[in-house]
């Protein structure tokens, strides 16, 4: 029996620790008081900060960060200093709503910036809906977001239009018409644009030859390029994430497989340059912006970015970033931080100057935009068609 | 013909990769009885500190290497990782174990998950020393030994199969890696003692062998083949990310488990048994689309249960009789 | 018998009647909210918090069924899980419509609330019962494994599953099923097709009203449920029998407990109750994905159990409280100087997995052991009124002294034998005399061949009833294994078993014990962490009529049973002396009182036969006198038919009627003890050929 003895240690033990905790977090929500200034605005970022895509949180985290600091240094937004509360979802769809009304209730966000991923973008919509508190996706492609309610919007393009234009360019531009599917069946993102590429490509003469998939955790693709290969196709579509892009290409490249690859904005990183090295010359995607682009916008932002973090941009940072101005634009133009008017103003968006072009917000919340597609050459991107929506 | 040979050797290459991660949960799970879950991790720091020690060989600012020094940077890459991995697996072992050799044996095994998030977790973030950044969540890129990606023209002509001398480099690194195992384990004084504890821990004991040095070998050892592993990993696919770890670790443990868990050429096996088994299911096809290829982790873990209820010992295992 | 039944009553249908109540009072209160559904002062964060942590308990206390009480290592609850999550979001988003006709129009006439609320009802039970079928298509395969091997066989189960459910279109593959999804999309439809329809009100109306599909009346009444049912299968024959299995799985079948039954109905009710909790997640979260239900949840859950202390209700329950908090508290929480608030975030994963390494460093054991917090009661009762010279007995507080297991000689302590087992030998020897059966066990050339190594060959044996008969032979001659055979713990690769006229080869041992035969062990095999009193219980089991539901309903029937059951074990352990250690460990027994509680055990199964392996091993030739002794009574009272493995030929020779002697698992010899002892083959045997020459 003496564990008795010494659970009621630990218990005690874990009192006292309770209470060392209440202190330091008394101490910390003081800090605006300290500012001496009118209270913060505080904007939550939702980001899958640990776990399987903490690539896309941390990233997407940055940019809204910067976004923040800038935004700052001009006087902030409506004369307040803005603060990011970020809440971490461990990229699980299941853990989102306790770090939405996290973000909600305890920090008093005005508008939720995120989720990255669709599904948990899916998870955390009806938190928001309810607590009427905009949620500005960055970067979640998949059509049934922002179909959840009046205050979720997203200020990228949809499955749809990526899908359309991936189709379009090979079809018309490159004049390929038999092409190999892979997808990453366990990331909706790569599922959606899969659906919208096997429909969209035959309507436009083209054929695809072969299906393939692998997994998110996957590492050896092999086997399924060895049947890519054999259907000898002109192009592969690879609707996925720059984290598997590199170690897929390569290996096509080890069996052989000389054709393009063409993927969607899941490619836009460094990495995809820096691991896939001369392997993914020659491939195509389409993108948000081109970091290339001599628009002062653009060059502004790199510059920033590269500073402060000391790494390129990926498309997870810049869609963030201009996520979060698109936001503080519209606090901006509804002089107030009021979750009704400020949804009002979001859904005003229009031409919004932003990185990755300019923004408008449709009637279905949906950001109308041009997307670009990059081809690589010599370790570096470039644009070789620019689509307008 | 050459379809089936191409997946022959994608199968080993994979089949190789399973193999030495499984050894180390073979072994210890021979000494220990336990699942020690932070092994995958630990085969994640081997594939990093590989690529670091690449990185300090060969600064980006310097310019192209010859294949020899690159072959060279791999060679002291696996070295490091080696001692790294070794040491990283003796402190686990010390800190998070050894305290809970006498509980339940399920405790040591969530302190082996805690040890396992905990890395995983640290491995996500992002590391400054000295101006050079570590780990991070972006896939790192581990330097490739140059020509080692490009198809070996005699197998192209003759076999029609599309073979990389990379393949080759890893096939014969686990190839000498293992029988390096095998004759230690089977010949030195450490390698019986480690026998020796696997099949009775008590009698072991009471012949004087040193329970706790053999045990810490164990995990040396265990970790130094992880090591090995993710640096051929890391070399074979040229990159490596803060959770790679976790799927293969998880893939190895069930070709330990196959080859009869506790037994160290049934790991080998396993290992290799495993990936063919993936890679072949893998290839069927059915109207050129590869039908069950979606399916092949929840066929690799059928095929497990299979095995297990048909030869619970596993396929190498020795059936262990209660006694009564 | 009122108080039974009252008693039964404030146990059983008494809790159920809370629960009917509670929700009743719902019903009355009916409003688009209802008090019992949301706790005002709490947050929406609050809210989904402590809706985790309800869940969470009924995951953990479910798995601890399976895990802590069974002692089978699934590591696979996070499939039942998934399971019940998406049966329930297909029947509550799917089909819908036709159920909120029935309930709303139908002959109920429900409010929309009520009727919301009775979908999310139906879904949650389809989800548990699909969820025990899948449990009862995996368990009956995959429980046969032991330890590790059943552990990655379920994790296989459960990422089978998984890769399942991705690949299927019908269930959303990556992207998952939203309930809130699917409502939309069905409500978007009406309003096309038919938007005046008074069913899309409703459901609009419902959807702008309530936060969550679920609350907190039905999350905790589901988790008070699932303590409640443990609860009452630990404290009951089925609990008993489930402990015994996880101590030691052919000791229980050797006193009559099918383990594989066992098994199997702790992993059903286990999954069925995951599966519940299922469709309480999926209503909660109002959203399934795949990712969710990955091997990483199925460790959560086993975490929980283990850090909480196997076996233990109470430690389940703290523990899921804790492991579901503490990430949160570190979501606030701001470690001084350590690290900024920015990169809190990052850190808080850290945080929780030192809190896992750190927690089952200090409490190997877990927070609770096996113990539960009555457990801590007691011991809080025996500190206090547990002094020296101070008499309590029959005081006021005499009764509150019985529960906490002190010494009053109040209540329990008076045990007497089941009726019709003490018969004395007379009557049974005019019977045997008679001769009107046959020979109780008949055993004829029966072979038991491991690889090249034959154990025993060509064994053959009769015995009549009432016989007491030595199995004799040097070590390693085969008699333990002869045992086994006979046990069933062995399948005889050849030969023919008869006991009392019917074949009993390759019948399962605890086939063999509940047709009369009882053994002890040669290393004795009690239930060392369970009570003396329990050891004896569990044997009486195939003599229990009251089953696992009624033990769960807390039936008055369950209650006279327990207490009838309780009396017989104490009259057995009165016989052997062992009355006054009742409460006690098995373990911590001595080694002779292990022995004789060995005896007591066997004694219990109420055996015609009994097979005693190596009983005075150990003993002082004091003990061995007793016992010679012991084994003389215990035949005569309860008409018993003996076979004694033994090395101690005084002992064979003292009690013995006939001897049986093996070597090299060949019968060498056979006859009275005079002929044995002359027998040129078993002194060869026994000292070696040189020792006949001399």
């Amino acid at each position: 029996m003496w564990e008795f003895g010494r659970t009621l240690k630990m218990a005690a033990a874990a009192v006292i620790l309770a209470g060392a905790w209440m202190i330091p977090a008394a101490s910390a929500d003081d800090k605006s008081i300290v500012l001496g200034k009118a209270d913060p605005i505080v904007v939550g970022s939702l980001q899958s900060m640990t776990g399987g895509t903490s690539t896309f949180g941390q990233s997407s985290d940055k940019g809204i960060r910067l976004a923040a600091e800038e935004r700052d240094k001009k006087g902030g937004v409506l004369g307040r200093a803005v603060e990011i509360s970020t809440a971490d979802t461990e990229s699980s769809a299941d853990k989102t709503p306790l770090a939405v009304l996290k973000l909600i209730e305890q920090d008093h966000v005005v508008a939720v910036l995120g989720e990255v991923a669709s599904a948990r973008s899916i998870a955390a919509a009806p938190s928001c809906q309810k607590a009427r508190i905009p949620m500005l996706s960055p970067a979640s492609t998949n059509p049934k977001v922002t179909k959840l309610g009046s205050y979720i919007f997203r200020s990228c393009f949809v499955d749809d239009f990526q899908g359309v234009a991936i189709a379009k360019f090979t079809a018309n531009d490159l004049k390929l018409k038999r092409a190999a599917l892979l997808t990453d069946i366990r990331n909706d993102y790569s599922t959606g644009l899969t659906k919208v590429l096997e429909g969209e490509f035959p309507k436009l003469g083209g054929e695809i030859v072969a299906r393939e998939s692998y997994q998110q955790d996957d590492t050896s693709f092999k086997t399924q390029l060895t049947n890519i290969k054999n259907a000898k196709p002109d192009i592969v579509f690879l609707p996925g994430y720059y984290t598997e892009i590199a170690l897929i290409v390569k290996q096509a490249r080890e069996l052989g497989i000389t054709c393009p690859f063409i993927g969607g904005d899941g490619w836009d990183s460094d990495v995809t340059l820096k691991n896939g090295g001369a392997a993914v010359e020659g491939c195509y995607f389409t993108n948000h912006y081109y970091s290339g682009d001599p628009d002062p916008t653009v060059q502004a932002f790199v510059k920033r970015f590269k500073e402060k973090y000391k790494e390129e941009p990926d498309a997870m940072a810049v869609l963030a970033y201009d996520a979060a101005n698109i936001l503080f634009d519209a606090i901006d133009r509804a002089k107030t931080t009021d979750g009704p008017k400020l949804r009002e103003a979001l859904a005003e968006t229009k031409d919004f100057p932003g990185v990755t072009g300019k923004i408008t917000i449709g009637k279905d919340r949906n950001a109308v935009k041009p997307a670009v597609v990059l081809e690589i050459k010599n370790g570096k991107y470039n644009m070789v068609k620019r689509i307008e929506p | 013909m050459s379809y089936f040979l191409q997946n022959l050797i994608i199968a080993l290459n994979d089949g190789s990769s399973y193999a030495l991660i499984a050894l180390g949960y073979t072994m210890v799970y021979g000494v220990l009885r336990l699942i020690n879950f932070a092994h995958g991790d630990v085969f994640m720091i081997g594939a990093f500190v590989g690529a670091y020690v690449a990185r300090y060989l060969n600064p980006p600012t310097v310019g192209n290497p010859s294949p020899e020094q690159l072959i060279w940077h791999a060679v002291i890459g696996i070295v490091v990782a080696m001692m790294v991995c070794g040491a990283v697996g003796y402190v686990i072992e010390r800190v998070a174990y050894r305290p809970l050799r006498r509980s339940p044996k399920l405790s040591a095994l969530i302190t082996a998950i805690g040890v396992s998030l905990l890395i995983e977790y640290l491995a996500q973030m992002k590391w400054t020393f000295a101006g050079q950044s570590f780990f991070g969540p972006d896939p790192m890129p581990y330097q490739p030994i140059a020509g080692s990606g490009e198809s070996i023209a005699w197998f192209q002509n003759v076999l029609g199969i599309s073979v990389v001398p990379k393949d080759l480099i890893v096939l014969a690194t686990t190839f000498v890696t293992l029988v390096c195992l095998f004759v230690m384990v089977k010949y030195t004084k450490m390698g019986k003692a480690m026998r020796a504890v696997s099949q009775n821990y008590d009698a072991a004991k009471l012949m004087g062998i040193n329970i706790d040095n053999v045990i810490s070998f164990t995990f040396v050892l265990g970790s130094m083949l992880a090591a090995i592993g993710g640096c051929l990993w890391g070399l074979n696919r040229n990159q490596c990310t803060p959770l790679m770890g976790l799927i293969p670790g998880l893939k190895a443990f069930v070709a330990a488990v196959i080859g009869g868990i506790g037994n160290i050429p049934g790991a080998a096996a396993g290992g290799l048994a495993l990936g063919l088994i993936e890679t072949y299911v893998s290839s069927i096809q059915y109207h050129h689309s590869a039908i069950l290829s979606p399916y092949k982790d929840a066929i690799a873990f059928l095929i497990l249960i299979l095995v297990l209820l048909l030869r619970p010992e596993g396929i190498f295992g020795k059936a262990v009789a209660e006694k009564v | 018998m009122l108080r039974t039944y009252f008693k039964s009553f404030i146990h059983g249908a008494g809790f159920l009647l809370v629960l009917a109540v509670l929700a009743l009072a719902g019903w009355v209160l009916d409003s688009a909210t209802p008090v019992v559904h949301f706790i005002p002062v709490l947050s929406s964060y609050g809210h989904e918090i402590l809706l985790d942590i309800g869940i969470a308990i009924t995951l953990a206390v479910s798995l601890n069924l399976i895990l802590g009480i069974a002692g089978q290592f699934s590591l696979g609850h996070a499939g039942f899980l998934a399971a019940g999550a998406y049966t329930s979001v297909l029947i509550a988003g799917l089909w819908f419509e036709p159920q909120l006709r029935f309930w709303m129009y139908g002959p109920c006439h429900l409010s929309a609330n009520w009727a919301f609320q009775m979908i999310m009802l139906t879904g949650m039970v389809g989800g548990g019962l699909v969820a025990a079928v899948l449990g009862l298509l995996v368990g009956l395969p995959t429980l046969r494994l032991r330890g590790d091997y059943l552990a990655i066989a379920t994790l296989g189960f459960g990422e089978i599953l998984a890769v399942l459910i991705t690949n299927t279109e019908f269930l959303g593959r990556s992207t998952g099923l939203s309930l809130t999804g699917m409502r939309g999309e069905w409500i978007s439809a009406q309003i096309d097709a038919n938007p005046d329809s008074p069913l899309l009100k409703v459901v609009q109306d419902y959807g702008e009203n309530n936060n969550y599909y679920v609350g907190v009346f039905w999350v905790f009444a589901v988790a008070v449920l699932t303590i409640y049912i443990v609860h009452n299968i630990k404290y009951a024959t089925s609990g008993r029998a489930l402990l015994a299995v996880r101590e030691d799985g052919i000791a229980s079948e050797s006193v009559g407990v099918s383990t594989t039954r066992y098994k199997v109905t702790a992993f059903v009710i286990g999954a069925a109750l995951a599966g519940v909790a299922g469709g309480l997640f999926s209503h909660h979260k109002s959203l399934v994905n795949p990712s969710s239900f990955r091997f990483m949840r199925s460790i959560e859950i086993v975490a929980m159990v283990i850090l909480g202390g196997q076996g233990s209700i109470t430690g389940a329950v703290l523990a899921a409280i804790i492991l579901t908090l503490v990430p949160e508290v570190l979501r606030s929480w701001v470690p001084p100087s350590i690290v900024d608030a920015n990169t809190m975030e990052k850190w808080r994963m850290v945080f929780y997995s030192l809190f896992i390494i750190l927690s089952m460093l200090f409490m190997p054991r877990g927070l609770f052991g096996r113990y539960e917090i009555s457990d801590l009661f007691k011991w809080f009762v025996r500190l206090i009124l547990r002094r020296p010279g101070v008499d309590f007995y029959g005081g006021s507080l005499g009764p509150l002294m019985v529960w906490a297991g002190l010494p009053t000689g109040l209540g329990n302590a008076r045990g007497e034998l089941p009726p019709g087992v003490a018969t004395l030998i007379t009557e049974k020897e005019a019977e045997w005399e008679a001769g009107t059966d046959g020979p109780l066990l008949q055993v004829s050339h029966v072979c038991m061949q491991f690889g090249g190594l034959r154990a025993v060959d060509d064994f053959n044996l009769e015995l009549r009833h009432g016989e007491l008969v030595g199995l004799i032979g040097p070590n390693g001659a085969g008699k333990t294994t002869a045992f086994n055979v006979l046990t069933g713990v062995y399948r005889p690769t050849a030969g023919e078993i008869r006991f009392a006229g019917r074949s009993i080869a390759g019948r399962r041992p605890h086939v063999i014990s509940n047709r009369g035969i009882a053994r002890t062990f040669q290393n004795i095999r009690v239930f060392g962490n369970l009570s003396v009193l329990d050891n004896v219980q569990i044997a009486q089991h195939a003599h229990h009529r009251q089953g696992i539901i009624s033990a769960v309903m807390r039936t008055p029937w369950f209650f006279a049973e327990e207490k009838q059951s309780r009396r017989h074990a104490l009259g057995y352990l009165d016989l052997f002396g062992l009355a006054h250690l009742a409460n006690e460990q098995a373990g911590s027994l001595s080694y002779g009182d292990q022995r004789r509680l060995e005896i007591a055990r066997a004694l219990a199964t109420r055996p015609k036969l009994f097979l005693l392996d190596e009983p005075a091993a150990g003993m002082n030739p004091t003990e061995k006198r007793e016992l010679m002794e012991m084994i003389r009574t215990i035949r005569a009272r309860f008409g018993l038919t003996i076979l004694i493995i033994e090395h101690d030929m005084k002992v064979i020779m003292g009690i013995c009627q006939r001897i049986v002697v093996l070597d090299y698992g060949k019968t060498i010899a056979a006859g009275t003890p005079d002929e044995i002892r002359k027998n040129p083959a078993v002194i060869e045997a026994y000292l070696g050929a040189s020792a006949k020459q001399e």
